[in-house]
This record gives C-alpha cells, structure tokens and sequence, in this order.
C-alpha cells in the first residue's frame, strides 16, 4: 500500500484565437478497488463551466465549451491515491474485450508469440510468456510510433512505444480467447502518461505491464480503460480556427508516506 | 416555427437580394431591349457603365444572349436567379415550399427560354413569378422576422441598384424607407456607422454612389 | 388510373417545380435531379395490408426491444438466441453507446422496411433499414400533386389518404422530445437526399438545422438561433452514426456536433434514430429476426424473410455450396445495392474464387433463395412494361407503432436490373392502400 500524490498538467497554445471550442477529457483517475482516491482537484482554463460524465466504458470525463475567442487551453488535475494491488477486481468481464479492434488486429508475425505460451497451461503463465517475448523482441523506441499506428503497425517494424506494446498484448489475448482491456494511467517515476494491460483470468482481472515486463503494482494509478488506446484518449477537443498549436505536458508522481 | 439562426438570416438576406436583382435587372433588360429596336442600338452600353459590368459583349446580339443566359457569367440574369434559388433550397422550412416553388419556377422558366428562341414573353414569365414569390411570402411565412429580414434585403438591393441607375430622387427615397423600416424591424445585427453615414449622404443630398459601399455593408455576413 | 397515366407530365412539371430532386456524385461533382416518377401505382387491398400492417408491427417492436436488450443486459445472447459473433464483431455495433438509455426506450423511430411480392403474393422481408431510412416525402409529395393533376381518380378509388406522414412524424417527435425544440439535422444542402430533409422540417414544424447550428454546453444541445440559443429536446438526425459526435467517434467529421453523445447519455436530448440501430439491420443479424419475435414477444414471426442461409453455420454453407446457382449471395457489411452477386452469374473461375471467399470469411456472407417476384407495369416512352420493384413500408414508433399507410415503391428502369435503388437510377411510384 502507497500514498502516491499526482499532478497533471496539459497546455494547448494557438498562435491566433480559436473559438467554439468543444472540449472532452478523459483526465479522472477511476476509483477501483486498487486505487482510493482524494482530494482531487481540476483546473481548467479559460473559466468555463464543466459537465462531470462516464462513458460506456466507466471512464469519467470533464466536458465543456468555450464560445469566446481564446489563445490557449489548459487544464491540472491533481490529487492523491492510496493504491493496494494486492486486492483483486472480480468484475465480470465486457465481452467487447475478446473482439478485435482495428487497432489490436494482428494478421501475421504473431506465430512466434503463440508458440512461447503454447506449453503452458496456464492463461496467466501464458500471458507472461508472450509479454517476456514481446519484452526482448521488441525495442522501446520514442517519436517511431503515433496514437493511430495499429499493432500490425508496430510488430512490423519492430519498435515504438508503451501504446504499442500494450496493443500487441492485448491482440494475442485475445486470440486465445483470453479477454484483455487497455489501460491508460500514471506510474511513479515517469514524466509522462504510460500504458499497460488487463486481462482477465482466473475469474479476476490481472494487470500486467508489457513494456516493463512486470505485473503491476500499486506504483500505477490507473485513469481509463477500453479496447483500445482510441477509447482511452485523455484529451480531445474540436475549436474553429485556422492556427497552429504547441502542446504541452509534465505528469509528476511522488510518494508521499501514508 | 421561426427560429433563425445566423446562418439562415444570411440566407434569407441573399436570397432578397438576388431575386431583386433578378428582378430589377430584368426591368432595365427589357427597357434597354425595347430601345436597341428602333432607337438607340448601344444602349445596352449605357446599362453595363451603369452596373459596372465590363463590357466583354462587343455586340447588341452577344449582349442579349450573354446577359440573359450565360451560367458562367456572375453579372448574368440566370446567374442572379441560380443564387436566389441556392439560398432559397436550405430554407424550406422557414418559407415554405410553395414561396421556394416560384423561385424554382422562375429559374426553371429561363433555363427552358435559354433553349428556345428567345422570347420576351418568357422574361414576362420569370418576372411574373418573383411576384408570386413576393406574395407568398407575404401569405405564408408566418415568422415576421423572417418576413423582416427578406424585405430588409430585398430593398436594401432595391435601392443599390436605383441607385446606379440613376433612378429619380422619390423612387429612390421610397426603396431608402422601405429598407429602413424593414431594418428597424428585423432584429438582425447591423452596422450602425454604415447605415448612418449612407443616410447622411442621402439627406444631404450628396453623390450616393460614393456611399455604396456603405450601403452594402449595413448588413453584416 | 387511367387518366393518372394521362396526366403524368402535368404531374413532373409539378414535381419539378417543388424541387423533388435528390443529388448524386458523379466524378466527384455534385448534380441533382428529379426522381423519376411514374404514375402507375402500386396498389396493396386493404386486406393485404391489414395482415402486412400487423406483421411490421410485431416485428418493429421485436426489433426495438431487441437493441435495447443488446445495449444492456445481453439477455438474447446469454439465453443463445443469437451468437455473440453477430453481434459484437458487427460494425453497426458501437460500444459507444453501452448503458444508453434513449428517451422512452424507443432505438427504432422510422423504419424503413424493405418488402417484395413473390408471384404467389406472399410478401416477404428483404431488409430492415433502421438507421436513417430515406424516401418517404417522394410518395407523400407525389400524393399531394397527383390529386391536384387528377382529382377524378381520387373520387373513383376508396384510397387510404397517406398525407398525414408528417402529423405521424410530429407525434413521435413530440414523444421522445426531452423538453425543447425539435430540430431535424442535415448535413448539408449537398447531400443525396436534402430535399426530404427539407420537406419534413416544413412537414413537422421543426427547425432544418446545419451541423454548425448546434453545439454542447453544460450537457444541453443549443441551437444558434439569432437572438438567443434554444435548447433543443429532439433531433431528428439525418447524419448516420459515425460522423455525429466527432468527439466520440469520427475524430475528422466536420457534419458533427462535438459532445452530443454525452448530452443524448445525460438523457438530455433524443437522437432519432438512436445511434447504435446499424447492429440490427445488419445483413446476417436479418436472419434471427423471427428468432427475436419468438424470443421477446412469445409470438410467431407474422412478416416472411426470404429464405436465407447464413454461411457461418456449417449446414447452411454446404447447402448454399452445392447450390450455388440458384441462389443470390450478399455482402453483410454492403448496402444500396452494393455487394449483391448472383451465383448464376458466375463464370467458373469467379465461383471458385467466390466459395474459396464464402469458407474463407463465413461471417461476412449470407445466401437467399431467388424469389420469383412480382414484377409492376411501368410507363416507357407511352408503352406499358414490366419492371423489378420493390416496397419500403415505413412503420413509426412513438406512443405506440404505426404503419404508414402508404411507401415507396421503387423500381429499376433497366429490364435486366434488379436493384432497384435511386442511386443506382431507379425511379419510384406512389403506393395505394385501398380502404375496401
């Protein structure tokens, strides 16, 4: 058990004035039985008032409008999680979890993979056989890989990021009819947003973290889920005008004692 | 139902417009027209300088066809027309179909004059039409401030031709406090510098077509 | 009838100038032109659409409860009516819309469903259209004019009037309406069927709005009207579900209005029809519709699909392999027309790449018995002939569900065609529902 204190902070800057500007941010850490959170608070600006909603996935998200003319948008979560991963998550699982996404289709490379877990007999030792291959076979690499590439995507050309590790993850689950979700959330040491796995096995939730090749533990706090990183985006926006836009974004987890 | 929003008055606003031109311009076609025949064969020049059209048309003929009929060029009668018609299709709901029924008709008349003969029973016909059109607006759009906005256009355009036709002083004041009452009464968002100036100009008796551009932007897009 | 036929240009002269017209792309251009209309129509006894009326009922309501099961409990699939398959890999299906409850529980506002006639006069189902079915102001225009240009053929003909289409539209607008205007959304003056669009906004009394006349704050819809925003308690939408809410699905879409999907969840607005319907008119979901009318109502299926096999079920796919040639195959995720192939047509090469295609993705194919339909006499250049068409009955749900008494029949032009779609140059013909 940890007391973990997180700061989100996301800055859009315009190099002219935007108007009718739709916002929806999938920014709000979940309350889950391995995360307890507190004192959370949201900044937005420019002021505008904020519709609190959850989407078919039970994300929480901030919704609101800007109608007037504004060069920047920024928005801070920050709060605190008490996180224990040694609770378990029997929620049934969302049968859309088994099916493929367009993003977590896999059509060839992927023998390999299926092999490693073949011997096993276990969904979850099989699991973290795939995960331990895909580890040393595929390369962390930044800035190779975008929010659209596919898991085909990524497997063919070998590298890319946490999104892509996690989206060849779930695809082979999922082919063994193991259902997965993609996860979205913090982790302690890392300036940025991290991705990871859930699957779902002995009738509870498992969540492991391809790009580490670990389990994970209660240095996570997790913010959406969904079957694919496209259900899990945290910030999406539509607004009139013809600008260009620098974006912006520090994460920052610390402990904190309890 | 009546409930505008901004793009919609826009659509209403150049729809007035268009059909007046329409309008008007077919009036003027048809007096130029009738003194080409025995009286003065270039007075179709005196109407291009008028409307500061370039004159391309070389010739009487040319003209006739051209001015009338050519989909390609913006200045022409059936140009004026399709516009009106673009604008009037997305407010069905506001005019009603039979209103929008006379703006198609009188389209529809001179895209089939444009493949006869011509004829200046045909033009009788289309203007016939934007009359009906304007009768019934009047009888079945029930918003005035629809009504409003359509007749705030239509004189507005009224009077920017008069005025480069160099119509008489009370035809023009007429169309001035048509559009005037109209603007008065259509809640739209408007320029107030521009329509003071332009009636500055007026009451004083000064050159209106220095004050055109301030006519045309009383209404703000 | 006879003196309808007489009349017929006076009656395109009629329809030309109230714009009846829909659009189509064309090398990339937009032209517009006039549906054809031919003055023969189709002529159902009161008998026949007493039973049809009945049959449409039972299974728009079947349909209905369907995906409203399908977007909460899943009972259907738990109790193994339906494969999972159907419907979790379809791409009408969208997860977006989970736990949505619509106003008053109603998915399925206008449906449009798609009939044919055998030779026998048994009428069967070829497809439900519940997504945003089109083509009901063609008949309802066409009826007004044509009594204008034939009166006499009214007096002589005991014929159900069908003009109260958009009284029936109003009341379920009314219905579902969370408290606001009713709006009916367009993507555009550019779109294939603008002028249906526009005819019902007048027909209703609601507002024709644009994509950019609404938008989303404090989880209320607003229209843009001139003086102050209205808050909007319907939208009959014509905009189909990928592009509604580029914020929830189509990133790219500019038809869409940002955030509509958390209002319409909010239970703030009521979107007709709901987002989501595609999982149910679905190609091979057509197959267990008689499934579902068992299964939520505990009745027989009143309505006849056409024979169909699916080719996933194995059974099903080794009939349809051996034979192949009498029967017409179709791409589930098709439509329009599109994706139609008749196993008769075939060269040898083609079947045997077509069957490696069918074993290959099983999922995607569904095979029909060719049904020997009714074929309805056509004006062509002063002679009467004989065309393939087809019937879209449209069946309204509100309060309770009606059947309009009336639809559009359409028909190929083409003596060899049988599609019969206006975009592929079909033309269409009112439809008299006799009241003796």
């Amino acid at each position: 058990m940890r007391k973990l204190e997180f700061l989100y902070e996301m800055k859009l800057e315009f190099d002219g004035d935007v108007t009718w500007h739709s916002f929806c941010l999938r920014c709000l850490p979940r309350m889950t039985c391995f995360q307890h959170i507190k004192q959370l608070s949201v900044e937005i600006s420019p002021y505008t008032s904020i519709t609190n909603v959850v989407d078919a996935f039970g994300n929480r998200m901030c919704s609101g409008y800007i109608e007037e003319p504004h060069n920047y948008f920024s928005f801070r979560i920050a709060g605190t999680a008490i996180t224990n991963s040694e609770n378990i998550d029997m929620s049934l699982a969302n049968p859309l979890y088994r099916y493929h996404t367009p993003q977590t289709t896999l059509t060839h490379g992927y023998e390999k993979f299926l092999e490693a877990a073949s011997d096993k007999r276990d969904p979850v030792q099989k699991v973290m056989a795939m995960s331990d291959l895909l580890y040393k076979d595929f390369v962390y690499k930044s800035h190779t890989t975008n929010t659209k590439t596919t898991a085909q995507q990524a497997l063919d050309q070998g590298c890319g990021v946490c999104q892509d590790y996690s989206h060849i993850l779930i695809a082979l689950c999922r082919m063994l009819k193991i259902p997965a979700r993609y996860i979205a959330g913090f982790m302690f040491g890392e300036g940025a947003t991290h991705a990871w796995v859930e699957f779902f096995a002995r009738g509870h939730w498992i969540a492991i973290d391809p790009t580490n090749d670990c389990l994970v533990d209660d240095k996570y706090i997790k913010l959406n889920e969904g079957r694919d990183a496209s259900d899990c985006i945290i910030d999406k926006g539509l607004f009139y005008g013809n600008v260009r836009q620098v974006q912006t974004v520090n994460v920052s987890v610390k402990e904190i004692s309890l | 139902m009546g409930i505008i929003s901004l793009e919609k008055s826009n659509h209403l606003y150049w729809l007035a417009r268009y059909s007046e031109r329409a309008f008007t311009t077919i009036k003027t076609f048809m007096d130029a027209y009738d003194r080409m025949l025995d009286a003065d064969p270039t007075a179709y020049q005196h109407v291009c300088a008028k409307l500061s059209i370039p004159d391309k048309y070389g010739s009487k003929e040319v003209f006739v066809v051209n001015y009338l009929f050519d989909e390609s060029d913006p200045h022409s009668v059936i140009s004026n027309l399709k516009c009106a018609c673009d604008n009037a299709m997305v407010m069905r709901d506001l005019i009603s179909s039979t209103s929008l029924s006379y703006v198609q008709l009188s389209l529809d008349t001179m895209i089939a004059a444009k493949h006869r003969d011509f004829c200046l029973l045909d033009l009788q016909e289309v203007l016939d039409n934007i009359y009906a059109f304007w009768g019934c607006v009047d009888d079945q759009v029930e918003s005035s401030a629809c009504r409003n906005i359509l007749k705030f256009g239509r004189y507005l355009e009224r009077l920017d031709l008069f005025i480069r036709l160099e119509y008489d002083r009370p035809a023009i004041i007429k169309a001035y406090d048509h559009m005037k009452y109209r603007l008065s009464r259509s809640n739209i968002a408007y320029s107030e510098l521009d329509f003071n100036l332009f009636s500055g100009t007026l009451l004083k008796g000064e050159d209106l077509n220095a004050a055109l551009w301030n006519l045309n932007n009383i209404y703000k897009d | 009838m006879q003196s309808l036929v007489k009349y017929t240009d006076n009656i395109n002269k009629l329809l030309a100038r109230f714009g009846v017209k829909f659009g189509i792309y064309k090398n990339n251009t937009f032209h517009e032109q006039l549906f054809p209309f031919d003055a023969i129509p189709r002529v159902i006894t009161a008998e026949e659409f007493d039973s049809l009326e009945k049959g449409l009922i039972q299974r728009v309501n079947a349909l209905n409860m369907f995906l409203y099961d399908i977007y909460h409990e899943k009972r259907i699939i738990k109790d193994k009516v339906i494969p999972e398959e159907f419907v979790f890999s379809s791409s009408g299906y969208l997860p977006q819309c989970m736990g949505i409850a619509p106003s008053r529980n109603i998915y399925s506002h206008i449906s449009g469903i798609d009939l044919v006639q055998a030779k026998d006069k048994t009428w069967y189902i070829l497809e439900d259209n519940l997504r945003i079915p089109s083509g009901a102001s063609y008949p309802l225009i066409a009826r007004k004019l044509c009594r204008i240009a034939s009166p006499e053929t009214y007096a002589n003909n005991a014929i159900v009037d069908n003009r109260n289409y958009g009284t029936m539209l109003t009341k379920v607008m009314n219905h579902v309406n969370t408290g606001g205007i009713s709006v009916i959304l367009t993507p555009g003056r550019f779109n294939a069927a603008f002028f249906e669009h526009a005819y019902l906004a007048e027909q209703t009394h609601s507002v024709l709005a644009m994509p950019n006349d609404l938008y989303v704050e404090n989880n209320q819809v607003y229209y843009r009207a001139m003086d102050k925003p209205q808050r909007v308690g319907v939208i009959y939408r014509r905009i189909s579900d990928e592009y509604l809410d580029p914020l929830t699905f189509l990133p790219e879409s500019v038809i869409g209005v940002p955030n509509l999907m958390n209002a319409y969840r909010a239970g703030n607005v009521a979107i007709m029809n709901a987002p989501g319907n595609g999982v149910a008119d679905d190609k091979g979901l057509y197959y267990f519709v008689p499934a579902m009318v068992k299964y939520y109502l505990g009745e027989d299926s009143i309505t006849n699909n056409a024979p169909t096999y699916l080719m996933f079920y194995d059974k099903d796919r080794e009939y349809a392999l051996a034979n192949f040639d009498k029967l017409v195959f179709k791409d589930v995720s098709e439509a329009g027309g599109y994706g139609v192939v008749f196993g008769r047509d075939m060269d040898s090469k083609q079947k045997e790449e077509f069957k490696a295609l069918i074993k290959k993705e099983a999922r995607r194919f569904i095979a029909q018995e060719i049904i020997d339909f009714i074929d309805l006499p056509i004006m062509d250049n002063g002679q009467e002939v004989l065309r393939k068409a087809d019937l879209r009955a449209f069946v309204l749900s509100g309060e309770t569900t009606k059947v309009w008494p009336s639809g559009l029949t359409r028909f190929s032009r083409n003596p060899d065609s049988f599609i019969v779609n206006s975009s592929q140059g079909g033309g269409f013909k009112d439809t008299w529902v006799l009241s003796r």
